[in-house]
């Protein structure tokens, strides 16, 4: 547990003393969250849940991407990093998997949303007047889609250990779960297809709880989800650690 | 100890590395030499664990690996830069499970040899000289309780008193470490090694024990046959 917490720790001085970084995200996620208020996006939610308040399910969906979406690219944003830097090694020799080391990123990471979180929620409360509340049920759910999102994360980073410059690929990951996991209306032939990604499930449990309906399947389900996408994340990245070492791919990004 | 045996690797169709073995050991500083592209630095890489080899292996006899190692790289990219230096040591012990107190303690010793830890601790590690970098990451190495350091170029960038400095603690490391150089610095490859191993085309071609610089510079420039007979550096 102290490995986790003193890299959560020194990953969040790094990340405060990088202020720009935090301002800039704040900046991209406010604005895209107006974009989509601006332009009505979610109205369908108002059909699928029988709720006239459309723009708060929408907002819960959207909270809940930003975290995902962060746990998605943790990993590899550090790893990337910290090969370049040259620090990478220090993780690599040290008595811990990496996979349990960087779950202190996540955490800090995690920390550093719920901050961005608030912001946005505050300017876009003032500006569009949506109210949402947050239950035990809601951190929960999060909470479990984070370590589930944070599993297919360790897939991604363990690709981008042996084929490096996976970036844009992780932007465009983000991007995509933005329209296929019911964040903004997602089509039930697509969800179809990615009720198995930890944050669909998410959005499913938030916005029941937020309709007061029952959230005891789609927990149920998130929890399976995400205990097996962080299984095969730790095994995948296990994996892709061991090719790398092989090909010399750890020594240059 | 550390005895690495039959290490062969290559690089698709280059063989980088061509069976080679050697032990190192407590009181007997190991250097590698050798021009640019022969190998060294992938030997420490292998070492490291960072590499694996294609055939051969390496051994830590009565030491571990993950417990025992640390590398200081060449240039100035060891520890985080937007951390303090005090925050990377108590890290880097951390990651080698060391608790607090006893990392507390730890620096307390050592901070005697290292005078220079209490007068940055609160900088961050980027606002540090190159040759400042390069002792605290000895530090941090240090107060892990690292038995095994392996330094590439570590000479590289750094002025006299550093080099001095950096010479004299060598010196005094070596009698309870086991280390492990790669240099190109003829001065500092004599004052500090007790073997020298020169690397050729991927393979030890001449071991030598203690050397004068100038026994080294014939030696070198033999085997590489190099004209330039720079005193200082090669």
């Amino acid at each position: 547990m102290r490995i986790i917490f003193e890299e959560c720790k020194t990953d969040l001085l790094r990340t405060c003393r990088y202020k720009t970084g935090i301002i800039s995200d704040v900046v991209v996620f406010t604005a895209l969250l107006c974009f989509f208020f601006a332009s009505n996006t979610g109205t369908s939610f108002q059909e699928k849940y029988q709720e006239v308040d459309y723009k708060t399910l929408l907002l819960l969906g959207y909270m809940a991407w930003t975290i995902a979406s962060s746990a998605l690219s943790i990993v590899t944003s550090q790893i990337s990093a910290e090969v370049q830097r040259g620090t990478f090694y220090l993780k690599i020799n040290s008595r811990y998997p990496l996979q349990i080391i960087y779950l202190g990123d996540l955490i800090s990471s995690i920390l550093i949303q719920i901050v961005i979180v608030a912001v946005y929620t505050v300017i876009t409360h003032f500006i569009f007047k949506v109210d949402y509340f947050i239950s035990p049920e809601i951190v929960f759910a999060l909470i479990v889609c984070s370590i589930g999102m944070y599993g297919l994360g360790l897939v991604i980073a363990g690709l981008s250990l042996f084929y490096k410059r996976v970036g844009s690929i992780i932007f465009l990951l983000q991007l995509t779960l933005l329209f296929v996991t019911d964040t903004v209306p997602t089509s039930s032939a697509v969800m179809y297809v990615t009720k198995f990604i930890p944050l669909t499930k998410c959005n499913e449990v938030i916005r029941n709880c937020f309709m007061g309906t029952s959230t005891v399947q789609p927990l149920g389900e998130l929890i399976i989800y995400s205990v097996c996408m962080l299984l095969a994340g730790y095994l995948i990245f296990e994996f892709f650690l061991r090719k790398a070492k092989r090909k010399g791919n750890l020594l240059l990004y | 100890m550390i005895e690495v045996k039959n290490i062969t690797k290559s690089f698709g169709e280059r063989k980088v590395l061509d069976n080679i073995s050697f032990c190192a050991d407590k009181d007997n500083l190991t250097t590698i030499v050798g021009p640019n592209g022969m190998g060294k630095t992938t030997i420490l890489n292998i070492i490291c664990g960072l590499l694996l080899p294609d055939q051969g292996e390496v051994n830590f006899v009565d030491c571990d690996l993950k417990r025992d190692l640390f590398a200081v790289l060449s240039g100035d990219k060891n520890l985080y830069h937007k951390n303090t230096v005090e925050e990377n040591i108590y890290f880097v012990a951390a990651l080698r499970n060391i608790g607090k107190k006893q990392t507390r303690e730890n620096i307390e010793t050592m901070q005697k040899s290292f005078p220079l830890y209490s007068e940055v601790k609160h900088k961050l590690f980027e606002q540090l000289s190159f040759g400042q970098k390069r002792l605290m990451t000895i530090f941090a190495a240090l107060v892990s309780e690292a038995q095994i350091l392996t330094l590439d170029e570590p000479t590289e960038g750094l002025d006299l008193a550093h080099r001095k400095e950096l010479t004299q603690l060598m010196l005094s490391l070596k009698k309870t470490k086991t280390i492990i150089v790669i240099s190109h610095d003829s001065k500092f490859v004599s004052d500090i090694s007790d073997r020298i191993l020169f690397l050729n085309d991927g393979k030890i071609v001449q071991e030598k024990q203690r050397l004068t610089e100038e026994q080294f510079l014939e030696i070198y420039n033999k085997i590489y046959e190099q004209e330039d007979k720079n005193e200082n550096h090669i």
